[in-house]
């Protein structure tokens, strides 16, 4: 119930209505970005003020229905009924509004009122769907806003709406669906039986709705609280095992009354923008043509806009920001500066130096994301990912990879079948991360001079050719080559909003800040201590003792310097750190990434040809960086998962640098 | 009868049946794919995946779960679920 200063409100709706843009519009910063108690679904809470009230807001996970039991439908309905929000407001897009009140439809079974926020009635109109907002309030019986969120436009009125029905519940008569009349005497007997013994806080007409329907969850939760009452009811079930369909059916016979007079549609046959792009955008040949070029643009924006920024600010760490530490710590002992500075100061600053690259490469995604291109990558796609039996989706997170493997693995949770979902977080460390291409484009050019950067497309290739046959052969092997369903939504195309842009590039640049920042310092101070102990000899280190342990080995792959394998070695703390440790080791102080082409021409100079391809294989594959191990585990929720994915990639590791090496020394 | 994946580029036609597979019957319905919609084929190259419209929403489908929804066509297309055409 209503507090006197404040009250709390849900925000529902299905994926492409621009929630989060609501979201964002309506708290700004002040929101919280989190996961769900105990599930891998993310939970974002924010709070504003309103007309003198406190606002709480809490996006509910974007769901199409609350009835086929994802992880995130059981969320979101169990927010609803568990916690009873004050109002919830149901953003739905005026373009595909019939599918959208779906969902509405579902939600105006459940006790919380509702407010609808008729969004992106710009989008809708310049693709001649025309929808009036009165006529749909007075169908519904529920209060409906117009909106343009991206415009921050009727947000205010929606809130109004919001809050009217908070101060004056009663006002709220809403026009239900009704269930079809076949099904009504086999409800109202489910009604009957579950009279006075349904579990609390559950609205009885809803249980006996969902029990019909056939959902797995609310039989669970009946059969506990009543297993006396579960008996009946249940042999009652399996006589209307089809009544699924017609409830949905008769969902949409309910949007079509509400949605009749409401909307005007163009005539059918009528070419709509989206229709003229997706002619090229979709097609099988020149789909492919555009998202290559698509992708050559976002590498060169990030790299030609980022890279120099990158550079310098990595130079400023090393250089003025390290010096003046050092001035500043003269009065301690010699190995607490050596630990802040080399440790903990070169292992945040190399972090650091990665922002400038990431803000760049998750705008340019993001872009791509808002106008509606991101989907259809995964649609020109899908025949490909066929291959290794998954489908489009897994080719969004794939391409997140090449910023950062972290967000990447979070990325995955648009996959809705865990097969798909788990085989494509395997395959995500074999796409190179911004770290693995700096590596490479530092060190390609002294080993390989003019035919650089047909090596560099060349390694980069052959990862994806690797991610491939790793994701065929595991298809074939594990998973016994299962198929899985690729149905996926494909919104309009629409003007981006650079608010939501922001936001994007802000949430994957903090959460790679968070994961990698805080992994990666712990871990480069441990490899400082490492290679500091017992003297400072870096040679007669531990580390170096391991490094030497391991040369025999490394002389297959032609790495018998053991600086070489210990670089290797600490790119498990992150990919970069292979440039700063060689910087270490091969003497050029004050490294990080500044420490010029000097470095790069010595390694070179330990190097035959051979063994310098195989240093790139071996860098390019190696294990995943530790932020990246640490998110598969959490994501997959597997300790064995994640152990096969770290040994998978280190054994083809170590196989192709071997072979490059073994190879190229014959020709 | 046939199959939604049988249907050619711009042809429209009425669900008749879901895959049997449950799971699979309810995502399609919460995209919008019931028994009773009219859905329209906006591309439908012969393979891959197709893109459709239905209920005022395109979806992308792949191949493998088109044929596996039982459509009946329809002679014309259809004028669209929300009656009111507007003439411009």
């Amino acid at each position: 119930m209503k507090q006197p200063d404040g009250f709390t409100l849900a925000l529902a709706g299905q994926p492409n209505v621009g929630k989060s843009t609501v979201f964002n519009a309506l708290t700004g910063l002040n929101q919280h970005v989190g996961n769900w108690p105990g599930k891998t679904v993310e939970q974002k809470t924010g709070r504003f003020t309103h007309l003198g009230y406190h606002v709480e807001i809490v996006d509910l996970p974007g769901t199409y229905s609350l009835t086929s039991g994802s992880e995130e439908e059981r969320v979101a309905r169990d927010y609803l009924i568990k916690e009873r929000p004050d109002a919830v407001v149901a953003v739905v897009n005026a373009a595909s509004l019939e599918r959208n009140l779906y969902l509405v439809g579902e939600l105006l079974m459940l006790p919380v009122p509702v407010v609808v926020g008729l969004n992106m009635v710009d989008v809708a109109e310049s693709h001649g769907v025309h929808v009036e907002a009165w006529v749909l309030e007075a169908a519904l019986g529920v209060p409906v806003v117009e909106l343009v969120a991206s415009k921050r436009r009727g947000l205010s009125e929606l809130i109004d709406a919001a809050t009217a029905l908070v101060e004056r519940p009663d006002s709220f008569k809403p026009n239900r669906p009704v269930i079809r009349a076949k099904h009504q005497p086999v409800l109202t007997e489910i009604e009957g039986l579950l009279a006075g013994r349904s579990p609390a806080g559950y609205p009885p007409d809803w249980l006996a709705l969902k029990l019909l329907e056939g959902d797995a969850d609310v039989a669970q939760l009946v059969k506990n609280a009543s297993p006396e009452s579960w008996e009946p009811i249940h042999s009652l079930l399996a006589g209307h095992e089809d009544a699924y369909l017609d409830i949905a059916g008769g969902r949409y016979d309910w949007v079509a009354r509400m949605v009749r007079a409401a909307v005007a549609r163009p005539r059918h046959g009528v070419t709509v923008v989206t229709d003229r792009i997706d002619r090229v955008a979709t097609h099988p040949f020149w789909g492919l043509l555009v998202l290559l070029a698509v992708l050559g643009v976002l590498f060169w924006i990030t790299y030609a806009a980022a890279g120099p920024a990158a550079g310098a600010l990595s130079g400023v760490i090393a250089g003025e920001f390290s010096d003046l530490l050092r001035s500043l710590l003269e009065w301690a002992p010699g190995w607490f500066s050596g630990l802040v500075i080399d440790g903990v100061v070169r292992g945040a600053g190399t972090v650091l130096s990665f922002v400038p690259i990431l803000v760049v490469f998750f705008a340019a995604l993001g872009l791509l994301e808002d106008v509606g291109y991101m989907v259809r990558t995964a649609y020109v796609m899908d025949r490909y990912m066929h291959w290794m039996g998954l489908h489009g989706k897994s080719c969004m997170p794939l391409l997140l990879g090449f910023g950062c493997n972290v967000p990447a693995i979070l990325g995955t949770r648009i996959i809705e079948e865990r097969r798909a979902r788990m085989l494509t977080m395997m395959l995500t460390p074999f796409v190179p991360c911004t770290g693995r291409l700096a590596v490479l484009a530092f060190l390609a050019p002294a080993f390989f001079g003019g035919a650089a950067a047909w090596a560099i497309l060349a390694l980069v290739g052959g990862n994806l050719v690797l991610l491939g046959l790793v994701g065929m052969g595991v298809n074939r092997f594990v998973f016994k080559g299962e198929r899985s369903a690729f149905v996926m939504e494909m919104p309009l195309y629409h003007v981006p909003n650079a608010r939501t842009i922001g936001m994007y590039v802000w949430r994957n640049t903090v959460a790679f800040i968070k994961k990698a920042g805080t992994l990666i310092v712990v871990v480069s101070a441990i490899v400082w201590v490492l290679s500091n102990i017992p003297g400072s000899d870096p040679s007669k280190s531990v580390l170096g003792v391991v490094g030497r342990f391991l040369e025999p080995a490394g002389a297959l792959m032609g790495l018998g310097d053991w600086r070489l394998i210990v670089a290797l070695l600490s790119s498990f703390v992150a990919k970069e750190n292979s440039v700063a440790t060689l910087g270490v080791l091969f003497g050029e102080s004050g490294a990080a990434g500044v420490a010029g082409a000097g470095l790069a021409a010595k390694v070179a100079g330990v190097l035959t040809p051979a063994a310098a391809a195989a240093f790139l294989v071996v860098q390019m594959t190696f294990v995943p960086c530790v932020a990246t191990v640490a998110a598969i585990r959490q994501e997959s929720r597997s300790w064995r998962w994640t152990g096969a994915n770290v040994a998978l990639m280190m054994v083809a590791a170590v196989v192709l640098g071997v072979v490059v090496y073994q190879v190229g020394s014959l020709l | 009868m046939s199959s939604l994946a049988q249907l050619a580029d711009g042809a429209c036609a009425v669900v008749t049946a879901l895959p049997h597979s449950r799971g699979l019957a309810k995502r399609l319905i919460a995209l919008g794919l019931t028994p009773g919609a009219e859905v329209c084929v906006l591309q439908n190259r012969g393979r891959g995946a197709l893109i459709v419209e239905v209920h005022g929403a395109r979806l992308a489908l792949g191949r493998g779960q088109a044929e596996r929804v039982t459509v009946k066509s329809t002679l014309s297309p259809p004028t669209p679920a929300g009656p009111v055409v507007v003439d411009e």
